[in-house]
């Protein structure tokens, strides 16, 4: 074990260039996608908070994340990663610049 | 079942562009993290304490090397970082005891020049019949999805303690060429192995969703036969078969698009897919749920082209679509 540190429960977003849909002319990005435990769908936009859908619903159903949620992730950049904590159902995004 | 995500929880790390999360569903609430942190790459990980605890602990837990710039994969229950090394083929490391094992794969490995579009790039990848566009390790071998042929690789010894290569022949891969008519596949999402239920003892199945750009979607069911190695034992074997497809040209009533990527569950049962509208230069994305008791599966011979296989395969359909970018009218900041 090398160190240590505390990371803190809040929010978070991130760039992921994988789905930038063109070089130029496109306004509107998503940065980063993920299928959590063939359920949860995060997405992760250009702007804005993370899209969350549930597709074990049929039609799937978006799930709205908190207002507070939405205002923390308004300056976020970089790339990210989503996980699920299979206990306690809470996602988890990495955040890196 | 899982509760609604009620908690979003947050973790930074600063110069690690490119780094990679990763959990493991069936354990606990333990994440590992293979952070691209340019001065000193390391694996961290991640303990989530009980509810209502305002932090948790992200732990340095190895030093690694110098990680390349192609996509990682992670298995932390092996301890192994794997990545495409150009010129090389796979490449795993054990960053607990810091060895190396590599995996000479088939067919040259090209890089694309920057300067091309995305649609172009995604056409051109499409041309890399030796690169890799999606694995999945299955007991002692690895799953190599390329983009016209499937390879299934015995993962070969790691290297002695003293830095010799232990010397053991590797049979030849397992090597299953797949393709749609004269078009090559150019993305892959392996679900982790699941336990085949008509033969639990001695095979895994890993269920795949495939997309060539102009052809469609495919869903498949790889069955893997004796995955765990015995030296006097049978060889690993695989059997593919075509669950479902979505082909682009018989399905699509919204004008001409793109199949543009796609995105499998760790079990397979459900996934979304991305439809990019070359019109109005929309992305589309398409929530699927899977019918994996394969009652209507078409067997799939090494070599067989897909486009015959899918006058007889069932259709996939779509839950609905979730997410339109251009409905949601981000703003790009400027």
């Amino acid at each position: 074990m090398l160190s240590s540190y505390t990371a803190e429960r809040g929010w978070m977003k991130q760039r992921d260039p994988i789905l930038a849909p063109s070089t130029r002319d496109e306004r509107y990005t998503i940065r980063s996608l993920h299928v959590l435990d063939d359920r949860w769908v995060v997405i992760i936009p250009g702007t804005g908070p993370p899209a969350i859908w549930d597709i074990q619903e049929d039609p799937p159903k978006p799930y709205n994340l908190p207002e507070s949620a939405s205002s923390a992730f308004q300056d976020d950049t970089g790339d990210a990663k989503a996980a699920i904590d299979p206990y306690q159902g809470d996602i988890i995004i990495g955040f890196w610049k | 079942m899982l509760k609604p995500p009620s908690i979003l929880t947050r973790v930074t790390l600063s110069s690690g562009f490119g780094s990679e999360l990763h959990h493991d569903m069936s354990r606990s609430a333990n994440f590992t993290i293979a952070s691209r942190a340019q001065d000193a790459p390391q694996i961290l990980r991640a303990h989530l304490t009980e509810p209502g605890n305002d932090a948790f602990q992200l732990t340095a837990y190895a030093a690694i090397g110098r990680l390349g710039p192609g996509k990682l994969f992670l298995e932390p229950s092996r301890n192994a970082i794997i990545m495409e090394v150009p010129g090389v083929g796979i490449q795993i490391s054990d960053w607990m005891r810091n060895r190396t094992v590599e995996i000479a794969t088939s067919g040259p490995v090209r890089t694309v020049p920057r300067v091309l579009s995305i649609i172009r790039r995604n056409v051109l990848r499409c041309n890399n019949q030796g690169t890799t566009i999606g694995l999945r390790l299955v007991g002692d071998h690895i799953i190599l999805f390329k983009s016209l042929w499937v390879e299934l690789h015995l993962i070969p010894p790691f290297a002695s303690a003293d830095g010799q290569p232990i010397s053991e022949n590797n049979p030849h891969p397992y090597r299953f060429y797949l393709q749609y008519s004269h078009h090559r596949f150019a993305g892959a999402s392996l679900s982790e192995p699941q336990p085949n239920p008509e033969s639990p003892g001695d095979s895994r199945i890993v269920y795949v969703l495939a997309q060539t750009a102009f052809a469609g979607f495919f869903y498949f069911r790889f069955t893997i036969y004796n995955p765990e190695y015995v030296p006097s034992g049978p060889g690993a074997r695989m059997k593919i078969d075509l669950v479902g497809a979505y082909e682009m040209g018989r399905e699509e009533e919204l004008g001409p698009c793109l199949a543009w990527n796609s995105w499998l569950g760790p079990e397979g049962k459900r996934g979304v897919w991305i439809k990019r509208r070359l019109d109005v230069a929309t992305n589309i994305v398409v929530a699927v749920s899977f019918d994996q008791s394969c009652s209507e599966a078409v067997p799939v011979e090494s070599g067989d082209d897909l486009q015959e296989l899918c006058k007889t395969a069932p259709r996939i359909k779509s839950t609905g679509d979730i997410f339109t970018a251009e409905s949601r009218n981000f703003h790009d900041g400027e």
